[in-house]
């Protein structure tokens, strides 16, 4: 009796608190809450989190990874805002297709009051995973001369004017995925100037200088290039959602969690480069296994879901997983084998056994690699699947998970400290490690790569559908 | 109660060259089911979205009583219900959810809200799907909570653009008992329609449109009578019926065409119309045949619509 008062009193509360607030509001956070984007952004973030505290433990050798510390930070809250904005603009085009929109604007809520609740919706999303996130910009600024001000006002500063050009390129038209890229990309080229101008705080100014505004014009060439590809080779075919996210992310939590209980509590320290050899080495590789079998079992359990045939053998059914017809397999799969060939190719040249990547040497950042690949996959997996939920269109959903796995890539070139030539391909400091010709070489080859490996992936997936 | 009416004045509305409506006029009284007929891009749903205040006309006005719905939509608003053809989708929205959303939208909070919603989700029969999301509905369902949605604010005026699209037969059925219950609970209908013969059994008027026109408009008897002046039927029940029987029908000098409508039953044009009813009443009596029943049934929305669009359906 006494739970029922309880649960009808918070009922009572929750109601009341609703009622005051505004209706689309309401609507618009309730919607964010059970839709997966939130879900794997949060997981980014904190996937983040782990990978930049594990950073910062590194003996930083010169003042520019100071700055390359800050700006990874930073993209965590481009992430952090850029999903509300995918979400809501998503639901914007969504409500406007099927006449939603129209129905609002026959109850007699006035107009700013729609667009205000969408507004405060993704002011709340935001603010939730900036709540989220703070753990680490709180450590970092105990650690570096950066005013808690100058970091919050940028921070707001940058996602406003994302907003406020990804709104703004939005209104030219209704396809909002192509408009989303569109505005990334007038934010890369043009962002980092409106900050300048704005901000005159010398770290962030520099921290945005990274933007090699010539590397992204070709990038985004690119791209087009590929999208062009993309829209004659097959279309679009829609993937399936999956709303189930919340047991997801509390099995996830648990992995995550328990790994670095025990480093506290057995080892006595974090894990970081200094602790990772020896046995917090093989820890933080049982624990990269233990992250990837859960990233398995979290697609085994969404291809259930989905519905899909599929074999009742537990060992062909992680066969079928990699191998099988999963879109995210696939990609999840093709993007570790990539991965893979990669640090080969490295390997071959001699370039990592140089750098200390020599597993012979059980040295710090040897045993930082593998466990590094497997995040990595899983970072990709959850990336594909989120952006999945957003789109729910393959080819444009592979598109993006390329975009942000690129800024993951990021991170990792700087744990090899930039001396791999293949995960400093993608870094704002490519020029600094190639020379012109060299890079043409080495971007030409992996877009052809690339879009060899997503139009076989589209053929394949459009034979089978 | 007060009484509403809605009256439609000199209504145009144009796209690009288009004109989707040329100054269409009718009047709508209280408490009338009125049906909304007329080919495929007649402009029957910018008439009804002009009428919900989604659209703005280029010239005319709609009156509710004595308000100018396009000069003040927000007054209006509380007192009139638009259901669309099609219900929006959402795989991330429960079907409490979205009655709560449009509840506190109207401004319904607390008990009064709570209350509205089990008064509609009861009136509509949804009481047991309240927790599945929009998305695991089926059409029918769709319609229920649209129709749900509408209702909960409690409109005087419903304005239902094709609400029995793509519904099964049962569905169809269930949907006309809610309407009728509705319009003796004093409610004003609008309802635009292609199944013509949903609307035969429960509308008391009709408004039929073509080419941006209004063609024909009123009680439906009074459209019935007058379509019946050209198109002069019979319905004879015979003991029984054959080939042989049927020819001789049609052999008659004044009959224009005999169909078997059932059974037992020979539908009967007649030539001329209601002038030569009586001459071909003789004749057919004449034949001596076991006619045990006659019946001049009057025309329905369908046979008003065609003769009124002269068959011209798109």
């Amino acid at each position: 009796m006494a739970h029922f008062k309880l649960s009808s009193f918070a009922d009572t509360i929750s109601h009341s608190l609703a009622d005051s607030l505004n209706p689309v509001l309401v609507k618009d956070i309730r919607e964010s809450l059970r839709s997966r984007s939130l879900y794997y952004c949060t997981v980014l973030v904190i996937f983040l989190q782990v990978l930049l505290f594990v950073l910062n433990h590194w003996s930083v050798r010169d003042n520019d990874s100071v700055n390359t510390i800050l700006r990874f930070y930073l993209m965590i809250y481009l992430f952090c805002a850029y999903v509300p904005i995918l979400s809501l603009s998503q639901n914007w085009r969504k409500e406007r297709c099927s006449d939603a929109l129209a129905l609002e604007h026959t109850t007699p809520l006035t107009p700013w009051q729609i667009i205000s609740g969408r507004i405060q919706a993704f002011g709340v999303l935001w603010f939730t995973l900036l709540v989220v996130g703070m753990p680490l910009p709180a450590y970092l600024i105990c650690q570096e001369p950066v005013t808690v001000f100058s970091i919050i006002n940028s921070l707001f500063m940058f996602t406003a004017i994302f907003f406020g050009i990804s709104f703004f390129v939005n209104t030219g038209g209704k396809r909002t995925e192509l408009l989303n890229i569109l505005s990334v990309f007038i934010f890369l080229i043009a962002g980092s100037h409106i900050i300048n101008a704005f901000v005159s705080g010398r770290n962030f100014a520099r921290a945005y200088q990274w933007i090699s505004e010539p590397l992204i014009v070709i990038y985004f060439s690119v791209l087009c290039i590929l999208l062009a590809i993309l829209y004659g080779a097959g279309g679009f075919k829609p993937i399936r959602s999956n709303r189930y996210w919340i047991p997801h992310f509390a099995l996830f939590l648990a992995f995550l969690s328990v790994p670095f209980a025990l480093s506290f509590f057995v080892f006595h320290s974090v894990i970081t480069v200094e602790t990772a050899s020896g046995w917090g080495g093989v820890f933080l590789t049982i624990y990269g296994v233990i992250v990837v079998s859960f990233a398995t079992l979290a697609n085994v359990r969404i291809t259930e879901r989905c519905r899909l045939d599929r074999p009742k053998n537990p060992l062909l059914r992680i066969i079928y997983w990699l191998c099988g017809p999963s879109a995210v397999a696939r990609y999840s799969f093709g993007m570790l084998l990539m991965l893979a060939g990669c640090a080969i190719v490295c390997y071959g040249q001699g370039v990592i056994t140089e750098n200390g990547l020599n597993y012979d040497k059980f040295n710090d950042r040897g045993l930082l690699f593998l466990p590094s690949l497997v995040m990595c996959a899983w970072c990709y997996s959850c990336l594909t699947r989120g952006i999945c939920s957003i789109f729910r269109q393959k080819p444009l959903s592979v598109l993006f998970s390329i975009i942000a796995f690129t800024q993951v890539i990021n991170v990792f070139s700087s744990i090899v400290d930039g001396d791999a030539k293949i995960f400093s391909l993608f870094s704002p400091f490519a020029s600094l490690f190639f020379d012109a010709y060299e890079l043409i070489i080495w971007q030409g080859s992996f877009s052809l790569i690339m879009s060899l490996w997503l139009i076989y992936t589209l053929r394949h997936e459009s034979r089978r559908q | 109660m007060n009484i509403v009416n809605i009256e439609v004045c000199e209504l145009s509305k144009s796209f690009g060259d288009t004109k989707a409506l040329d100054r269409i006029s009718f009047f709508l009284p209280e408490g009338a089911i009125v049906g909304f007929v007329g080919p495929n891009g007649a402009g029957k749903t910018t008439a009804i979205r002009i009428m919900a205040g989604l659209e703005q006309p280029d010239s005319g006005k709609v009156m509710l009583g004595n308000l100018n719905m396009i000069e003040y939509p927000d007054q209006v608003r509380a007192q009139i219900g638009f259901m669309p053809d099609s219900m929006p989708d959402s795989d991330v929205i429960r079907v409490w959810e979205y009655l709560d959303f449009y509840a506190r939208a109207f401004g319904l909070r607390g008990q009064a809200k709570s209350s509205a919603i089990s008064r509609v989700a009861e009136f509509t029969n949804l009481a047991s799907l309240p927790d599945k999301m929009l998305s695991e509905l089926s059409k029918g369902m769709k319609q229920q909570v649209s129709l749900a949605r509408v209702l909960l604010h409690d409109p005087k005026i419903l304005l239902l653009d094709e609400p029995a699209a793509g519904l099964d037969p049962r569905a169809r059925i269930e949907l006309r008992a809610c309407l009728v219950k509705l319009a003796q609970e004093g409610k004003t209908i609008f309802i635009s329609s292609h199944v013509l013969s949903d609307l035969d059994d429960i509308a008391t008027g009709a408004v039929i449109i073509e080419k941006g026109k209004i063609v024909s408009h009123g009680k439906l008897t009074d459209l019935s009578a007058s379509a019946a002046g050209e198109f002069c039927r019979i319905v004879l029940s015979l003991l029984e019926l054959n080939e042989q029987i049927l020819e001789q029908i049609n052999g008659l000098e004044l009959v224009e065409s005999a169909i078997k409508s059932s059974n037992k039953q020979i539908m009967v044009k007649i030539k001329g119309g209601t002038a030569n009813y009586h001459s071909a009443m003789v004749q057919i009596f004449m034949t001596g045949l076991p006619i045990i029943r006659t019946e001049r049934p009057d025309a329905g929305i369908e046979e008003i619509f065609l003769k009124s669009t002269k068959g011209e359906v798109n």
